[in-house]
């Protein structure tokens, strides 16, 4: 198995499986980096709720096609169900949030169970679909980076260099939005507008990366790198950037070992490696790591 | 034809006018019914007791909370003129570990005139550095902002107010808990803008400190209770309204 793993890692796993890895690294930059800004507006268990709540729409997606003669399998009717279902979910929350007395917390894990429970009803209906089976649907839910046509993945991979580039146009306002809201509404600058902004790319991120991380896990694409990222530097421009880096990483081998031992769902191993990302972060990164500021302590430098 | 009272004798509509504001949190008034006028060019103190609304009617004029009335700055209403108009919030509010530097909070002073998708220039940059050192921050520029003592940091928040260049200043508890040489640098940049005709106003805890560094004083229970030149305003008996009997006699002793 290693020089399939090998295989794998340098491109040599056939050219497909080279396109979906390429395309999985991308996701990662891309779910990364907004993640750094969905971390610090704390916006993680909002991301979570999203990417539960896109289970109806795959489902319903998956019925619309199927009685409309498609077969079902076109992934991005199932990840336009995706999104529009999240962003059903996303509305829920702040009509919630408008209008009674609830916690954000309380109403966001609400919108999240209902949702993902309305999700598994309709997956059971769906499963009784004759192409069902067919579908891979299973792969929504823990991430696959087997059958995935390369047109698909090419275009997720394109989709998330825009969405990092998208990012890059509102870097400033995300950062004063979540730095200081209330000076960013007083001086005008419109925070609510930017918070819009950063839910559409958390949306846009999780759905992209539906498919191949999975609902259940694709909130740890967007938590577990930018919480490693924030090791390493206390400038927010770096941070995105090492938490682009190590989200690509963490995808890249991930998608790397599910392809090369064909058993591995592809998103509980990206999790996994990004998590041992995450310790190795926690013990050497520069800024906040262990071992620097052991060093630094010895060094009888005054800690920053 | 009557008069605009809102109107000062040029025709010069003032910096600051206030109509029948009243901000409820839960129903329960903090601010009430509180209509006044600012002078232009003044250095204004707004006090009363803890729970007077002081920083409440700050945030309603700024529709940073819901509040009923009007507000407006120069004639027109405020969401219409925030680039004439700077806010140094409490120091509390903001979150200490986020990852910015002292120059990065400085900087976010001018995202509004750099304008939606456009990044920050090296000029922008550079005046965010000359802000810091006129308040004896340049040394500091590159710290984390949550590294930076208690005073340090209400320094940069200043100079994030200074580099918009605003012509209406409010400033919310600037001098709690800070050590004397900010307070000391912030008041003279206070006077320093006075003098150049913007038109600052300060939430001030400390009440015998109101007649040296200011020239009026809006004095709040509430409800307003007497708004002016300082003289005017803290007198024994309206201190007595706004902090009760006891307490005003032994203010105005010590006064």
């Amino acid at each position: 198995m290693p020089h399939e793993l090998l295989a794998a890692l340098f491109f040599q796993g056939g050219y497909n499986t080279a396109v979906v890895i390429i395309g999985a690294a991308a996701l990662g930059a891309a779910g990364g980096a907004v993640g750094v800004f969905a971390m610090l507006r704390g916006r993680a268990l909002v991301a979570d709720a999203i990417s539960h709540a896109t289970l109806p729409g795959v489902a319903l997606g998956f019925m619309a096609a199927y009685f409309l003669g498609y077969s079902g399998r076109s992934l991005f009717v199932l990840l336009g169900g995706a999104a529009l279902s999240a962003a059903a979910a996303v509305f829920s929350i702040n009509a919630i949030r408008r209008h009674t007395r609830l916690k954000e917390d309380a109403a966001v894990a609400s919108v999240l169970g209902v949702f993902f429970g309305l999700g598994i009803a309709l997956l059971s209906i769906v499963q009784g679909l004759p192409t069902a089976g067919q579908a891979g649907l299973d792969a929504f839910l823990l991430g696959s980076t087997a059958g995935i046509r390369l047109i698909d993945a090419a275009a997720l991979a394109a989709a998330a260099v825009l969405t990092l580039l998208s990012l890059a146009l509102v870097f400033k306002e995300l950062r004063v939005a979540a730095f200081d809201p209330v000076y960013a509404q007083a001086h005008g600058l419109r925070p609510e507008r930017a918070d819009a902004i950063l839910l559409v790319l958390v949306l846009i991120a999780v759905v992209l990366g539906l498919r191949t991380v999975g609902l259940v896990l694709a909130v740890a694409l967007l938590v577990i790198a930018p919480a490693a990222a924030r090791f390493w530097s206390d400038r927010l421009g770096i941070i995105v950037l090492v938490a682009a880096g190590l989200g690509a990483s963490g995808a890249w081998l991930g998608a790397s070992l599910s392809a090369a031992f064909s058993n591995l769902p592809a998103g509980a191993t990206i999790v996994l490696v990004l998590f041992v990302l995450f310790v190795l972060s926690f013990i050497a990164g520069a800024a906040r790591g262990v071992v620097p500021r052991y060093l630094r302590r010895m060094n009888g430098a005054v800690a920053p | 034809m009557l008069r605009d009272p809102a109107k000062t004798a040029a025709g010069v509509p003032p910096p600051l006018s206030i109509r029948n504001m009243t901000v409820a949190y839960d129903r329960r008034a903090a601010v009430d019914d509180v209509s006044l006028t600012i002078r232009n060019g003044r250095l204004v103190a707004v006090v009363g007791p803890n729970g007077a609304g002081k920083s409440s009617l700050i945030r309603g004029v700024l529709g940073l909370v819901s509040a009923s009335g009007t507000a407006e700055a120069f004639g027109r209403p405020v969401d219409a003129v925030r680039d004439r108009i700077a806010y140094v919030p409490q120091r509390a509010a903001v979150d200490w570990d986020f990852p910015a530097s002292a120059l990065d909070v400085v900087t976010m002073g001018l995202y509004r005139r750099a304008g939606w998708f456009r990044p920050i220039t090296r000029s922008h940059k550079d005046r965010a550095r000359a802000a810091l050192a006129e308040v004896g921050m340049a040394d500091f520029a590159a710290r984390p902002i949550g590294a930076l003592s208690g005073g340090q940091q209400q320094r940069v928040f200043f100079a994030r107010a200074l580099v918009q260049d605003a012509d209406l200043l409010f400033l919310d508890e600037p001098f709690a808990g800070v050590d004397a040489v900010t307070e000391q640098i912030v008041f003279s940049k206070l006077k320093a803008l006075r003098d150049d005709g913007k038109t600052i106003i300060v939430v001030h805890h400390d009440l015998d400190t109101v007649t040296d560094h200011f020239d009026d004083a809006v004095l709040l229970n509430k409800r307003l209770v007497a708004s002016g030149p300082v003289d005017d305003v803290l007198t024994p008996d309206n201190l007595a309204i706004a902090y009760g009997g006891r307490l005003a006699k032994a203010l105005a002793a010590v006064r």
